[in-house]
């Protein structure tokens, strides 16, 4: 299952992965009406496919996903993208998750329900920060 | 090594004796002072009692064997003193018949021969006082004494019929004519004419009492002879004057030495020994009588008895001082480490309530936070749309955003009224319930998707499972929750059995197994937590299995679970037949 919105302004650069369908759809919403365009994906495998298809400029993924685990895609996407800037958002991640994902390359973990106007910041400085 | 009174005093008397009377479900003993108590008892009581009862035994042998010992000594000395006087009786007899025989009645008629005879009697044989010759009349034909005694007829007396009629006489002791204690033998014979006649000599019994004395050496002992009747015959020291009834009662005949012990006619306590006399195989009239007393023995016997006492309370003082001390120490021991496990319970106990609020704090916090963040981005939206775009016209957008936020808000609404549920007291309605109809209804739900994932369903109910009073509603919210579980726990080709058995009066358990994946060892103390899931999904709001914890609680029954990863899982619900009116502590479970 899958779900992928193209922005305005041409080729999506950040992916979203929740199955929180509405919470996915309302921010890539936001975030395209603040310039960022966004794909969505609802659960793991159709994160990684696009993934694998596409190349994005950032990703903001779930760690709870009705089939991977959240720790698990971040491992994989890294292994595909070394160095891609990823931003943990969950509903309330614990601190072990946090050791894990930062561990695994994670840029930021945050806890849900998010300041926009923070994440914006964040994904800025990755697409800025993106070898 | 030196030890304080108070060390001494915590060695044998234990220290939980004065600690305070909190009684806490960790400890071994409910109350460790009757336990410490029984077991001093019991140990002290296993070893005092062969100690005593041999000691008693012991002591019961020995005075026996002391008494019999003491028996035997009398008896043989009384046999000693048997065959003494005896053997002087029947010396002095012998020699008299030998006299009659070899000088004959003639020369015996003479008084100067008879004079030579007496000497010669005296001389060699020695007791004789005077001795004469009886002719066949009874009159004293010829005399030899110191008393001139020739023409006294005997006629009238009973010795000279005796003699007569057995050859020999000995008299009992008696003063006679004479008025001096003394003893007549006498031997009949035949003179060579056929005429009978008899000679008779006169004792005197202080050599009879000379032979005596050496068998009575200590002071106490006391041996003399009294008669067949009764009296006594030499001095006694205790029982008598010479020639007067004796203080004691004649013992029964027998024809060998007797003894035993008791109390003479003084009190004191004796051993006796007596013989009745026979000579030369005929009867004589006298009895030995020997007696002793047991003063010795029963000064040697109480000696023993003390001993042993003080040997048996010497040894049980220290072996219930051992026990005790031993006892004090294991159970100090055991008090010890009791309170140690206790204080290690109740701080993991602390530990383990602070965790489950952790975890449910956790739980509350993320099933929250997700429709929190939808309505976050949904009112955001609403606002950039209103603020952002300066042209008008999204009617529909705004529509969609408020139901995304009114959805989210009952989301948030359900968890909230689910842990109110789950901690709020609840009615119960209680009526009958036949369980196989309730089960088969919850089945019915499942009945399709069980078809379509090709698994199989079973319910297996005993006939003599009885209707239970309960409430159906909760009933039915407790199978849901199982069987739910269950299914989502199965895959194609599992299958689900529920098994409803009365084997324990007055409840019913109903085990609900499933061949599905199972629930790892690490997780098995956790399934009845609020929020705890494994599920991937977002399905439920891990509240179910604490809620049908909490349930089964009010309905007055128990659930256990056993499970194998790889091989499945049973949940045990075990309700009453009719509920109790016992209270049940409200609140979360874990």
């Amino acid at each position: 299952m899958m779900f992928v919105m193209t922005g305005e302004s041409g080729d999506p650069t950040i992916l979203i992965i929740d199955d929180e369908r509405t919470f996915a759809d309302t921010l890539a919403k936001r975030l395209s009406m603040r310039g960022i365009d966004c794909a969505v994906a609802y659960d793991a495998y159709a994160g990684l496919a696009l993934v694998a298809e596409r190349s994005f400029t950032g990703l903001v993924l779930d760690l709870r996903l009705p089939d991977l685990d959240g720790c698990e895609v971040l491992r994989r996407i890294m292994r595909l993208h070394p160095g891609l800037p990823v931003v943990i958002l969950t509903g309330h991640g614990t601190e072990d998750d946090e050791r894990e994902c930062m561990k695994n390359g994670a840029r930021a973990f945050l806890n849900k329900p998010v300041d926009l106007a923070r994440l914006v910041q964040l994904l800025a400085q990755n697409e800025s920060g993106d070898p | 090594m030196s030890l304080s009174l108070r060390e001494v005093v915590h060695a044998v008397w234990p220290r939980f004796w004065r600690a305070s009377s909190k009684r806490y479900s960790y400890l071994t003993f409910t109350d460790y002072r009757p336990m410490w108590l029984l077991m001093c008892g019991l140990l002290s009581a296993s070893c005092l009692l062969p100690l005593i009862i041999h000691a008693i035994t012991d002591y019961g042998l020995s005075r026996k064997t002391v008494e019999r010992e003491e028996r035997l000594r009398t008896e043989r000395l009384a046999s000693n003193a048997r065959r003494s006087t005896a053997h002087f009786l029947q010396e002095r007899l012998d020699a008299l018949a030998f006299t009659a025989h070899n000088v004959g009645i003639e020369a015996l008629g003479s008084p100067s021969q008879m004079a030579e005879v007496l000497s010669l009697l005296k001389q060699d044989f020695g007791g004789f006082t005077d001795i004469g010759l009886v002719d066949d009349s009874a009159r004293q034909v010829s005399y030899s004494g110191p008393y001139d005694l020739i023409g006294v007829d005997y006629g009238d007396q009973e010795w000279f019929n005796q003699c007569r009629a057995h050859g020999t006489f000995i008299s009992e002791v008696y003063r006679g004519h004479r008025d001096e204690p003394h003893i007549v033998i006498a031997v009949a014979t035949a003179a060579p004419n056929g005429t009978y006649f008899a000679l008779r000599a006169t004792l005197d019994t202080s050599r009879l009492i000379g032979i005596l004395a050496p068998y009575a050496p200590a002071d106490q002992d006391d041996v003399f002879l009294m008669s067949r009747t009764g009296v006594v015959q030499t001095p006694s020291r205790r029982y008598g004057k010479v020639l007067e009834e004796a203080l004691l009662k004649v013992p029964p005949f027998s024809d060998r030495t007797e003894s035993y012990s008791g109390v003479d006619p003084h009190g004191v306590p004796v051993t006796m020994g007596y013989a009745y006399l026979t000579s030369a195989g005929s009867e004589t009239p006298f009895i030995l009588v020997l007696s002793r007393p047991r003063t010795e023995t029963i000064v040697f016997l109480s000696q023993l008895r003390t001993n042993r006492v003080l040997v048996v309370v010497a040894s049980s003082l220290f072996i219930i001082l051992v026990i005790t001390v031993t006892s004090s120490f294991m159970f100090n021991r055991l008090y010890d480490a009791d309170r140690v496990k206790g204080g290690a319970l109740l701080s993991m106990q602390e530990t383990s309530r602070l965790a489950s609020l952790g975890r449910l704090s956790t739980g509350v916090a993320h099933e929250i936070n997700n429709p929190l963040a939808v309505i976050n981005e949904s009112a955001g939206y609403i606002k950039d749309l209103l603020t952002m775009e300066r042209h008008g016209g999204h009617h529909d957008e705004l529509v969609e955003q408020v139901d995304a936020i009114l959805d989210s808000v009952q989301r948030c609404g359900a968890i909230t009224t689910g842990l109110l549920g789950f901690a709020r007291e609840m009615n119960l309605h209680l009526k009958p319930v036949r369980l196989e109809d309730l089960i088969d209804r919850v089945l019915s739900f499942h009945r399709k998707e069980a078809e379509y994932r090709g698994i199989s369903v079973s319910l297996d109910v005993a006939e003599d499972v009885p209707s239970i009073v309960s409430d159906p509603g909760r009933l039915q919210q407790i199978f849901l929750n199982l069987i739910g579980n269950a299914f989502q726990a199965m895959d194609t080709g599992d299958s689900l059995t529920i098994k409803v058995r009365n084997n324990e009066p007055d409840k019913v358990r109903v085990d609900v197994s499933d061949t599905g994946c199972g629930i790892p060892r690490e997780y098995i103390q956790r399934v009845f937590e609020p929020f705890f899931t494994t599920k991937v999904e977002r399905q439920g709001t891990g509240l179910g299995l604490a809620i049908t914890y909490n349930l089964i609680r009010k309905l007055g029954g128990e659930i256990k679970v056993k499970s194998k990863v790889g091989e499945g899982t049973t949940f045990t619900v075990v309700l009453p037949v009719a509920r109790g009116e016992e209270d049940v502590d409200e609140g979360v479970a874990g």
